[in-house]
């Protein structure tokens, strides 16, 4: 492209060049012609007049002889013109003679070299082709013409008739010659152009390519750098119309660089002066005129009618007697969105804080409280400001405060990522509030701890709940307790009869004995002693009864697990007895201590082997009437506990909702047994499960954590 | 000649019960013999003795209720009185339809009980009786001569010496002498006294 400008002015140059030296050249060339015609013509018409001359003096002695005048004419011309020279090379005078209709050449002269003989004798006719100048001049005529001669050659050639020898006379010159150092001239012109062209050229490559280049780079530089610019520069001139709109721009507004330069750029993108969105701006609200500025927030118009946060930075340029103003424009509704969205995050933040339904607390490592929300200070009823005031200790219970040290210090030394206590606050009229506490450590960058944020959760109410359930949960097992009972009542009614029964009896022998008159004391004494025995033995059924139906608050302690069996079976052996079922302990040796309720882990078992028996009962011709309490450890943590019957097994469908509450498959069932037992042995930590017995018949296991004491 | 005394037979599983009772029956001269279960009872149990069996209705293992029908099973003719708890009186019932001589609840009244086992032991002791009598008369049966034990038969239905005679195709006198054998024999004074004994043993 480049090259090819280069080229085209290369040849217009030259092409200038040469046509102007060709247009000197071919002037010259005129004008020598005409002077070559002028002198040619004076030549023809000297020798005319020597030749008239020449034929007066001869006339004289022509008198005599006339051809020998004319003979003398010819000859004195001739020797005239040999005496005659610098005619140049080819100028050659012709005479020639009119005979008739013809015309005889009588001699030609030219240079010596010249081919053509000088003497012609007799004359030499030729035919009229190639002497039109010769025949004009025979007919009279004088005039220069420019023809070809016999010789074909393009010649100059004057011609001049010798109206009384009747005698033509032609002078003539080649046209060549004439032409020659015009040729000459017109070559050395045209060459010295083309290497004055060449070398121009050259020189101005030499020279002006790097210029070329380097401006052509940087006007591409720029033109990239306008077009490529991720800000938008507007350039207008002081009226605001634009004058340029890059690429940038054409993204920002919408526009396209021809829509928008000859638009006054107040009109076409109504900069708004107000930062976005801070004021929406309303209509005739934006400026006319663009302030100069670095970097101030506008508001600008799309063409699409969205309004758009910009930065904009006009500068002013004096240019000639011009002021150009060049805007650069920047779209920062990322940023903005970013910086809205950041104070939309901190406001949330600031929000959640406050507003979080669970007080929260900043403090120093040092304890002091940085940062309360509303519901701490509410939930401890001291303003914000007084909050401030307090160090951690003056809010907590004394009698927590070590228990909060410990685990603050487990936070410290990254022991525990987050805490979770039981905490009693101190509110502003000394009221202990039970609360649960969570905290954490805040790291800096450099993992060094820098505060403590804790979340505190009144825990009054979920206590009292938690209180309300526990009591509700200990009166239906108390209820669920009594309704066993009633199942019980006839098998214990038995066992109180029996010994009650074997008093009797045993007074009555006693009686008998003593009646008859033959008291042996041997006798009656260890039979009194019997009978106090098995007083004791009804008082005991009595004992257990009452302890298992008391309506006692739950209370655990540790309790060896064969004690625990021994308890349980001794009880429900009244009403196994009652039953004809045989209860087998099959108690693993070395059982360890478990921490329970007793009373409840009792109601547990008792309800699982009343159900065993009452599936027992259901099957007639039962051989092996037996019911199996096998207790063994299970793993290192746990023992478990399982009542295997022979009854009549479960149904698959009643296995699934057998721990639900109400469901029973006894007529009078209430239905809550093993929905409490579920509910205790969960409380106790453990898990109760039904599995059928592949021999028939039932089994319940459950489990209990091991009194880790022991 | 073995010993006709009855004995009370205590089967009860629950040691003060049993213990008691053997008491009791001990302060009124009742021999009575003690077992835990049912089957120490069958184990020691000799069908040849009598008495009265207490039996507790319930017991693990082999029930009141089914070491009964077990001694039935037997053809073992033992009376029992059955002891139970306060609400097997149904039971009870059933156990007197399957032929239990009585039921008492516990705890009982002791006269009545000892009243109930001294009726039954006395029964007992009467049967007992009886059937050493009617041992004691097949014994003497079995004395007889196949022609004696005839004759006795003919003499038994009413029929007089002359008739028998002409029956057997002997004489009167013949008759006559069969006639003191047999009454010496059988150890009986008077016709009548033979006739009952011969229809006691016909029973």
């Amino acid at each position: 492209m480049k090259n090819k400008r280069i080229l085209l002015l290369v040849l217009i140059m030259t092409a200038i060049a040469i046509s102007a030296s060709g247009l000197a050249i071919t002037m010259l060339y005129h004008t020598a012609i005409e002077q070559q015609t002028i002198s040619l013509m004076e030549s023809a018409q000297r020798q005319v007049r020597l030749l008239k001359a020449m034929s007066l003096n001869t006339r004289f002695s022509a008198e005599s002889s006339p051809g020998k005048a004319f003979a003398d004419s010819v000859l004195h011309d001739r020797e005239a013109r040999e005496l005659f020279k610098g005619f140049g090379d080819t100028g050659v005078f012709i005479l020639a003679k009119r005979d008739e209709n013809q015309i005889s050449f009588i001699f030609s002269q030219s240079l010596p070299n010249a081919r053509i003989p000088t003497t012609l004798n007799p004359p030499l006719f030729v035919p009229l082709v190639g002497s039109l100048p010769m025949q004009q001049a025979i007919k009279g005529n004088s005039g220069v013409i420019i023809t070809l001669d016999y010789r074909g050659t393009s010649v100059l050639a004057a011609f001049e008739p010798v109206a009384d020898l009747n005698l033509g006379i032609v002078a003539k010159m080649d046209m060549a010659e004439i032409r020659s150092p015009f040729l000459r001239a017109g070559t050395l012109v045209t060459l010295t152009t083309l290497l004055l062209v060449f070398f121009g050229t050259w020189g101005i490559r030499r020279i002006g390519t790097p210029l070329v280049s380097k401006l052509e780079e940087n006007e591409q530089h720029l033109r990239a750098i306008l077009s490529t610019a991720a800000d938008g520069i507007i350039t207008t001139d002081d009226q605001g119309i634009i004058s340029s709109f890059n690429r940038a721009a054409e993204q920002i507004f919408g526009y396209s660089s021809e829509e928008a330069v000859g638009n006054n750029i107040t009109t076409l993108i109504m900069l708004i002066a107000e930062p976005y969105p801070y004021s929406q701006p309303s209509d005739g609200d934006h400026n006319k005129k663009l302030a100069t500025g670095n970097g101030r927030e506008v508001t600008g118009l799309h063409k699409d009618g969205c309004w758009i946060p910009l930065e904009i930075t006009v500068s002013e340029v004096q240019e000639k007697n011009m002021q150009l103003k060049t805007c650069i424009v920047r779209d920062i509704s990322e940023r903005k969105q970013s910086l809205i969205a950041l104070h939309q995050r901190e406001e949330e933040l600031r929000l959640i804080f406050e507003k979080a339904p669970v007080g929260i607390v900043i403090c120093t490592l040092n304890g002091d409280i940085l940062r309360a929300n509303n519901e701490f200070c509410t939930l401890l009823g001291y303003t914000q400001t007084e909050l401030l005031t307090k160090h951690y200790t003056t809010i907590i219970h004394s009698g927590d405060l070590r228990k909060v040290e410990s685990h603050s210090r487990k936070l410290l030394v990254c022991e525990s990522d987050a805490i979770s206590l039981e905490v009693s606050f101190v509110e502003k009229q000394g009221l202990n509030i039970p609360c649960r506490l969570r905290g954490s450590v805040i790291h800096d960058k450099n993992s060094n701890p820098l505060l403590y944020v804790a979340h505190i959760e009144d825990r009054s109410e979920q206590l009292k709940t938690e209180q309300l359930f526990r009591e509700h949960d200990e009166r239906l097992a108390h209820v669920t307790r009594l309704s066993t009972m009633g199942e019980m009542a006839t098998g214990i009614a038995h066992e109180i009869n029996q010994p009650l029964s074997a008093i009797s009896t045993y007074a009555a022998a006693c009686q008998r004995l003593i009646k008859q008159g033959q008291p042996v004391p041997s006798e009656v004494l260890p039979t009194l002693k019997k009978i106090s025995t098995q007083a004791l033995r009804a008082g005991d059924v009595i004992r257990r009864l009452r302890t298992f139906i008391r309506n006692k608050k739950s209370s655990r302690l540790q309790l060896r697990c064969h004690d625990l069996i021994a308890e349980v079976i001794s009880f429900a052996e009244v009403d196994a007895h009652y039953h004809q079922i045989i209860i087998n302990k099959e108690l693993e040796p070395d059982l360890p201590s478990i921490y329970i309720d007793s009373v409840q882990i009792q109601q547990v078992i008792i309800n699982l082997l009343r159900n065993a028996i009452d599936s027992m009962e259901k099957v007639t011709n039962l051989i092996n009437k037996e019911i199996r309490l096998r207790v063994k450890r299970q793993g290192d943590n746990t023992i478990e506990i399982s009542v295997i019957d022979r009854g009549a097994g479960l149904p698959p469908e009643s296995a699934e909702q057998l721990f639900s509450p109400f469901f029973t498959t006894k007529p009078l069932g209430l239905g809550m047994g093993l929905s409490i037992s579920r509910s205790i042995i969960n409380a106790h930590g453990g898990h109760l499960q039904y599995t059928s017995n592949p021999e028939g018949g039932s089994v319940f296991s459950f489990t209990l954590p091991i009194d880790p004491r022991t | 000649m073995q010993s006709i005394t009855p004995i009370v037979f205590i089967v009860d599983d629950d040691e003060a019960i049993r213990d008691s009772l053997g008491l009791l029956m001990k302060s009124v001269d009742f021999k009575h013999e003690i077992y835990h279960n049912a089957q120490a009872f069958l184990d020691n149990y000799d069908s040849k003795r009598t008495g009265c069996l207490l039996l507790d209705i319930r017991m693990p293992g082999i029930s009141g209720l089914e070491l009964h029908a077990k001694l039935k099973e037997m053809s073992l003719d033992l009376p029992i009185i059955f002891l139970t708890g306060h609400g097997d009186v149904p039971m009870a019932v059933d156990a007197m339809k399957e032929g239990a001589i009585d039921f008492f609840q516990k705890p009982f009244r002791d006269q009545e009980l000892l009243n109930r086992v001294g009726q039954v032991l006395n029964q007992a002791q009467y049967k007992q009786q009886q059937q050493v009598e009617r041992q004691q008369m097949l014994n003497r049966l079995e004395s007889l001569t196949t022609r004696e034990r005839e004759i006795m038969g003919l003499i038994i239905e009413g029929n007089g010496n002359k008739v028998i005679a002409a029956d057997l195709g002997i004489s009167q006198r013949t008759v006559e002498l069969h006639r003191a054998r047999i009454m010496q024999k059988m150890n009986v004074n008077s016709l009548a006294q033979l006739v009952k004994e011969g229809l006691f043993l016909q029973q």
